[in-house]
C-alpha cells in the first residue's frame, strides 16, 4: 500500500460560525444603549464569489449548456443530488452601520462565508484608530468579538455616535415643541401617537424638556397635561 | 459628524442643506434649492502610492452604492460627485462599471443611461471633462508631476460628474488659476504650493 497522504482527520465537531448572529445582535443593542437615539443596521450588500467557486460554477454550467444533462453514471460515487460544499466559501458582503433620521456611518463592512476565515473592512479611519487598516481576517467568533469590541471603542466610533445623539436630541426637542405649540395641554398618549413612540419613549422624551424647563404639566388631573413654558 | 474630516461644504444661509452620509472618502450631502432637491457627494479618494487604483475603484464602488440609497431616499436623480479622485477622467476606477461607471462623451449617456453588468442595470454618471477642457482654453490640469519617465505632466484629478438629468445643466467648469487678487500659479503657471498642489475646481450648474 502507499503512503497514507491524509495526516490526522480530526472528527470533532467544528465552531458554527455565528458572525451574523453576533452582528445581527450588536446592530440591535446600540438602539437600547442610546434611548433609540443612535440605531445600528447589519445587512447583506452584495455577493462576492470567490475564484473558486466562480471556476466551478463556470465549469458546471459549460457542461449543462453542451450536454443539455450532465450524465454521472460513469462516476465511482454518485454525485447527483449532492451540494457541493464549496458553497460554504462563497463570500457575501455585509455591512454594520449606524444612522438616525438624518445621518448614517458604515463602521465597517464584513466580506462573510459560512466557514471561517471571514474578513472584516473596517472604515479607513476606524481603521487608523486601531491600527488595523487593511482587511482583518478573523478565524472564530471569539476572535470577531475581540475586534469588534475594538472598533466600536475606537474614538472615530465614539465620536460618531455622541453627535448623533446630540443631533437627534435636538430634533427630538424640536419636534416636541412644534407640537406642544399647536396643542396647548396635550397628553402622553396624544404626543406618543403623533411622534409614533412607545409610552415609556416619549415619558422619557417629556423629562428630559421638564428639566430644561421648556414644557410644563399643566394639569394633573383627571389626566396629567403638558404645555409648552413661555 | 465626524464621520470625514476631509470635505468641508460651505452652504448659502438660505440653502437648506444637510450631510446625510459621511465615509472617510465621501460624504454625502442633500440642498433644496428653489424646491429641486440636489444630491452633492463631496469626494477625496486616497493617492498613489498610499492606494492602488483597485483600492480607489473598491471606495468608488460602495459610493455608487450610497448614491443609488441616497437618490432613492430623496427621490431625485439630480446627482452631483465633486472633489479630487486622485484618478484621471480615463483612470480604470473612473470608467469601470465596478468603479464610478463614469462616461466621458454625453452621446453614450444620453442614448443609454443604463449598462447591464453581472446581470443588474447600473446607472452612469457623465463626466464633462473632454467637453470642458482643452488647450485652447488652456486648461491643462489641476495637479502638476513632472518627475519620473512616464507622466502625463499634467492631471485632471479634482472633477466633477453628473447624472444624466443634470447634463444639460452644466454650463461651465474650470480649474482657477487665481481667487481675487490673488494668483494661485506660478510665473511657469504651475500650481504655487504655498497655496495648494492642486488648482481649485470651479463647476457652474444652472437648474
Amino acid at each position: 500500500m502507499s503512503k497514507d497522504l491524509w495526516g490526522e482527520v480530526s472528527l470533532d465537531e467544528r465552531e458554527e460560525n455565528r458572525a451574523i448572529d453576533i452582528l445581527k445582535e450588536q446592530a440591535a443593542l446600540i438602539a437600547k444603549k442610546t434611548d433609540n437615539y443612535v440605531k445600528g443596521t447589519f445587512y447583506k450588500i452584495g455577493t462576492k464569489l470567490s475564484g473558486a467557486y466562480v471556476g466551478i460554477e463556470a465549469f458546471k454550467n459549460a457542461v449543462k449548456s453542451s450536454i443539455g444533462t450532465v450524465d454521472y453514471s460513469d462516476c465511482e460515487v454518485d454525485l447527483e443530488e449532492k451540494e457541493d460544499y464549496n458553497i460554504n466559501y462563497r463570500k457575501e458582503l455585509y455591512s454594520f452601520e449606524i444612522y438616525n433620521d438624518e445621518y448614517r456611518f458604515r463602521i465597517f463592512n464584513l466580506s462573510y462565508s459560512k466557514e471561517y476565515p471571514i474578513e472584516i473592512i473596517p472604515d479607513e479611519g476606524v481603521g487608523n484608530d486601531i491600527s488595523r487598516n487593511e482587511p482583518i481576517k478573523i478565524n472564530d467568533n471569539d476572535a470577531l468579538e475581540n475586534i469588534v469590541q475594538d472598533i466600536f471603542g475606537s474614538k472615530k466610533v465614539r465620536l460618531v455616535i455622541s453627535r448623533m445623539v446630540n443631533q437627534t436630541q435636538e430634533r427630538t426637542e424640536q419636534k416636541i415643541l412644534e407640537f406642544a405649540s399647536k396643542h396647548s395641554g396635550f397628553t402622553k398618549k396624544e404626543l406618543a401617537e403623533e411622534m409614533g413612540w412607545s409610552i415609556s419613549n416619549t415619558t422619557k422624551r417629556l423629562n428630559e424638556l421638564t428639566e430644561k424647563g421648556m414644557i410644563a404639566v399643566k394639569t394633573s388631573k383627571p389626566e396629567k397635561k403638558w404645555e409648552i413654558c413661555k | 459628524m465626524g464621520g470625514n474630516d476631509k470635505i468641508v461644504a460651505i452652504v448659502k444661509g438660505n440653502i437648506d442643506a444637510s450631510v446625510k452620509r459621511e465615509q472617510s472618502r465621501y460624504t454625502l450631502y442633500t440642498a433644496r434649492i428653489e424646491q429641486q432637491i440636489i444630491n452633492i457627494c463631496g469626494v477625496h479618494l486616497r493617492a498613489n502610492p498610499y492606494a492602488s487604483c483597485i483600492d480607489r475603484t473598491i471606495t468608488l464602488r460602495e459610493l455608487t452604492y450610497d448614491v443609488r440609497s441616497l437618490e432613492k431616499e430623496t427621490a431625485s436623480d439630480n446627482t452631483i460627485i465633486i472633489g479630487d479622485f486622485n484618478a484621471n477622467p480615463f483612470s480604470l476606477e473612473m470608467i469601470s462599471k465596478k468603479g464610478l461607471n463614469a462616461v466621458v462623451f454625453k452621446d453614450l449617456i444620453d442614448s443609454h443611461e443604463t449598462i447591464k453588468e453581472d446581470g443588474q442595470q447600473l446607472r452612469r454618471f457623465y463626466n464633462p471633462t473632454l467637453r470642458m477642457f482643452s488647450e485652447e482654453r488652456k486648461q491643462y490640469g489641476s495637479y502638476y508631476y513632472g518627475s519620473g519617465s512616464e507622466t502625463l505632466y499634467w492631471n485632471m484629478y479634482d472633477q466633477v460628474v453628473l447624472r444624466k438629468q443634470l447634463a444639460n445643466a452644466l454650463i461651465d467648469m474650470k480649474y482657477c488659476k487665481s481667487a481675487g487678487n490673488y494668483q494661485l500659479i506660478t510665473q511657469y503657471g504651475l500650481p504655487k504650493k504655498s497655496i495648494s498642489d492642486h488648482l481649485p475646481l470651479c463647476v457652474e450648474v444652472r437648474l
